[in-house]
């Protein structure tokens, strides 16, 4: 091994350990370990119920036959059936009645043991045939109608959002503008022309690891586990590894401007509250939101909520339930914070606001934004930017601790 | 693989005294332990190891966790033959690798990062793929790497020679 070598060995070394290391696993692993153990394997189920299929298919067949047997009047010869012949039987030989009492038990007795081996879920499908032309089981069409569900309810409208053609059927179904939704080709492997894909099993099978480490690195949502999930991911269209830098500077402003929120003393938040803040895991939006809030009335962050089902805290919290600070929340506060928020342009333009009740009683608002989250619309806090005399937050509005783009 | 210091073995109830190499405290406390617990301490010590192995060979984070939960129900399911024996890594690492195959044959090759030796790794055959994998992210021994593979020491040999000359050849065109 001369040197040269080595250098190519290291520098393989070096690459495969730091693309390795950029990799962080869900953390619920052990879970869905267990759940696979409680369920049983996919394979096995689908070859016992295309076996059970079959035998379902011909003892009806000779339920049939024999049902018209019986109701023919003594004597006379039937059809014969299409089962097994003792060898030697000619084909067109018809079979008498008496023969077919000897088929007749058998048939019966097998519809009862595949009706008692099944359960009838599985004997409706199976003779239903609706999930089974159509391939999907009943969980990954509950995962389907989660993920449309999720989408038409959380997802901007003015967002693209890249589908396979079911499930941009199922999201026009509930409202999302057809215009705005792109069907995915079969065999399109190049970047999605959206701001989101729902990468499905087929649409998984179709980009491979393309989505994951190219075009969609970031999963705002996931349904299901599986053949049957779902993630909902955004689309970096400058590539994965841009969307990383530009995502990491982002939750860094965030971060600062959390920072600065609540050394304001314009806000009053829990324990839990200024860790999501300090940590920069408030949407951008939302903080710029809160600091304008702030600026008028002495707020109280309750809570935030909403980072997207299945991902933890990987992705932006989109909502917050305000209160006012040292008072009860009454009606005229949140006509007045609505009457605020209501003036504001996109992309701070809350999607709601809504009057609530917690289950403690107390009464807040509610302001959420649609996903994604964008990137980039508040830049870090600079000192040279500040002129004398500005404080880090200031009922000037959001623009003096952070920079909005 | 990390070493393990002294401390509790999460979720199996077991105390780790001293610090000795993680697959050698391991195997110590597998030892005599139900499916579960063993699969709790597998997971415990191996599953982000594993799921960033997989990565690498699959080129993408969510089927790389899929193959790596798979070789985990399978190390479940066969927990009774390989109670007694120091093999409960090795024969997760080999599932892991075939799932990993699977996925490549089914999906194709992904890059896990837009780098120019990702990127000629990911375009070389699995099998070289795999053993360069093992090799310079897993630090196996050529046995090791034998056993996850399900192949011979000469063909891992001849696998990583053809696979680190391609990769060679590759930078030196693209420094």
């Amino acid at each position: 091994v001369n040197q040269h070598d080595l250098y190519y060995d290291e520098r393989l070394r070096c690459a495969l350990h730091a693309a390795a290391d950029s990799v962080e696993p869900d953390r619920d692993g052990l879970e869905r370990i267990r759940a696979r153990l409680a369920t049983p394997h996919p394979r096995s189920a689908a070859g016992l119920l295309a076996a059970l299929s079959r035998l379902t298919g011909r003892a009806g067949e000779d339920l049939r036959a024999a049902t018209a047997w019986l109701l023919a009047p003594p004597g006379t010869a039937v059809p014969g059936p299409a089962v097994p012949r003792p060898v030697g039987r000619r084909r067109d030989r018809p079979i008498r009645a008496a023969d077919w009492r000897t088929w007749l038990v058998p048939a019966v007795c097998a519809l009862l043991v595949v009706a008692v081996a099944a359960g009838p879920a599985s004997l409706s499908r199976l003779f239903g045939g609706r999930h089974a032309a159509s391939g999907a089981t009943p969980a990954a069409t509950a995962r389907s109608n989660e993920a449309a569900g999720w989408i038409a309810t959380q997802v901007s409208r003015s967002t693209v959002v890249s589908c396979d053609p079911a499930m941009c059927q199922a999201l026009a179904a509930r409202g999302f503008p057809a215009r705005n939704l792109d069907r995915l080709q079969p065999g399109a492997t190049g970047p999605p022309a959206a701001g989101v894909i729902v990468a499905t099993m087929a649409v998984r099978q179709q980009f491979g690891g393309r989505l994951g480490f190219g075009y969609a690195p970031e999963i705002i949502a996931r349904f299901g586990s599986g053949n049957s999930q779902i993630d909902i991911r955004v689309v970096a269209a400058g590539g994965a590894a841009a969307y990383r830098s530009a995502l990491g500077q982002d939750q860094q402003a965030r971060t600062a401007a959390g920072r600065d929120l609540l050394s304001s003393g314009r806000v009053v938040a829990s324990a839990q509250v200024r860790r999501q803040l300090l940590a920069g895991h408030v949407d951008s939006r939302l903080l710029v939101t809160i600091a304008n809030v702030a600026a008028i009335h002495l707020v109280s962050i309750v809570a935030f909520g909403d980072s997207g089902p299945g991902v933890g805290t990987g992705s932006p919290l989109r909502a917050v339930y305000l209160a006012e600070a040292g008072h009860a929340t009454d009606a005229a506060y949140t006509r007045a914070v609505r009457a605020l928020l209501r003036t504001e342009n996109p992309p701070y333009r809350p999607t709601l606001i809504q009057a609530v009740r917690l289950s403690s009683g107390q009464r807040v608002i509610r302001v959420e934004f649609a996903a994604p989250s964008p990137i980039g619309l508040i830049t870090p806090f600079r000192a040279a930017d500040v002129h004398p005399g500005g404080g880090p937050l200031s009922s000037a509005g959001p623009t003096l601790s952070y920079h909005t783009g | 693989v990390t070493a393990a210091g002294p401390g509790d073995v999460a979720g199996t109830g077991m105390h780790v005294t001293e610090a000795m190499p993680a697959g050698a405290v391991l195997v110590s406390v597998l030892a005599g332990q139900d499916a579960d617990s063993a699969l709790t301490a597998l997971y415990t010590e191996h599953y982000q190891p594993l799921v960033r192995l997989a990565a690498l060979l699959v080129g993408d984070v969510a089927a790389a966790q899929d193959a790596v939960q798979d070789a985990f129900v399978a190390v479940h399911g066969s927990w009774r033959r390989l109670r007694d024996s120091d093999r409960a890594l090795a024969y997760l690492r080999r599932c892991v690798v075939n799932r990993s195959r699977s996925v490549v044959r089914h999906q194709g090759p992904a890059a896990l990062e837009p780098s120019a030796e990702i990127a000629t790794l990911t375009a070389l055959p699995p099998r070289q793929r795999e053993a360069l994998v093992l090799r310079y992210y897993g630090d196996l021994a050529e046995a090791e790497i034998a056993a996850a593979m399900g192949i011979g020491r000469g063909a891992v040999r001849r696998y990583t020679a053809q696979g680190m000359a391609a990769v060679r050849s590759a930078l030196e065109t693209d420094p």
